[in-house]
């Protein structure tokens, strides 16, 4: 299960994990957040162990969202050694983010 | 309330329909209204979101990763949502819509508009369709839905499915407006 991060825990979950961390920014009214959804519960459980995998509302969590500038949803930010590493902003096909994930690990 | 804005991106278009798509979209603002509109950055649309910002509102755009690519979005909107297509976007628009406003427009502004009013005689959408008909931009097109009605493709009854607006202050008023249409679109919807 990709872990629900926001803006009380994102410092502490995301920036100073020890593992690369992806962190799915959605809203539950967004059709293309839902689209990727379970490309990032899949992830999730795959790369187990080597990477962690979040999500964040950020309707919820204008803090994290505005400090990082998500104007565009679905965006997918990869954290490594607490700096982004990479984005992929939109819905696009699962072999987008594996690419993009292997070059971190 | 969410108003759902479909619009020309063309900037080649008479000074006037740009005075109107910004006096809309300070209206729209000020009246605490959402606004979701199609993400482009000129012509009508581009106007509207700049008046939307500037005057203090929220506006969400929503466009297809191409668009995006080609550079056609907007810049400032408060939340852009990136679509894999065309049709996706008007799916994601409408699942937002409490309300339509067509503003003038060109090929696509016309499929949204229309494809509005087919979701509204199938009973698929409730809400109000407001044509904004800024220097009669919209004469022909409207006696185009009479004929229809005359050569009964459309009942008469259908007319009530739209409303038109000569300036942004109607728009408010249709938007205010809590007046229905019928109950059963379906039981008219075949002619």
């Amino acid at each position: 299960m990709a872990l629900e991060v926001n803006d009380s825990n994102f410092e502490e979950v995301v920036i100073k994990s020890d593992k690369p961390v992806i962190v799915d920014f959605w809203a539950e009214w967004c059709g293309p957040c839902r689209m990727i959804a379970p490309i990032v519960e899949e992830l999730s459980q795959e790369y187990a162990g080597k990477i962690l995998v979040t999500k964040c509302d950020v309707d919820s969590n204008p803090g994290v969202a505005s400090k990082y500038g998500i104007r565009n949803i679905p965006t997918v930010l990869f954290f490594k050694d607490g700096k982004i590493a990479d984005k992929q902003v939109g819905a696009v096909p699962k072999s987008n983010f594996v690419t993009k994930l292997n070059a971190i690990i | 309330m969410t108003v759902c804005v479909f619009a020309s991106s063309s900037s080649r278009i008479n000074n006037k329909y740009g005075v109107a798509a910004s006096q809309l979209g300070a209206l729209l603002a000020r009246a605490k209204l959402d606004v979701v509109f199609g993400g482009g950055g000129i012509g009508l649309m581009g106007k509207l979101a700049d008046s939307v910002i500037e005057n203090g509102g929220t506006i969400t755009g929503v466009i297809p990763s191409f668009m995006k690519s080609e550079g056609w979005d907007h810049s400032n909107v408060t939340r852009m949502i990136i679509t894999e297509d065309m049709g996706e976007r008007k799916k994601q628009m409408f699942s937002m819509a409490d309300a339509v406003v067509a503003l003038p427009g060109g090929i696509g502004t016309i499929e949204e508009l229309t494809e509005a009013i087919t979701l509204k005689q199938l009973g698929l959408f409730k809400g109000p369709i407001i044509i904004l008909n800024t220097l009669d931009f919209y004469k022909s097109f409207i006696e185009f839905l009479e004929h229809m009605v005359s050569e009964n493709f459309l009942r008469y009854e259908h007319k009530g499915m739209w409303e038109i607006a000569d300036n942004p202050e109607q728009v408010m008023v249709h938007l205010s407006n809590k007046k229905s249409w019928i109950s059963n679109p379906r039981g008219i919807a075949k002619i």
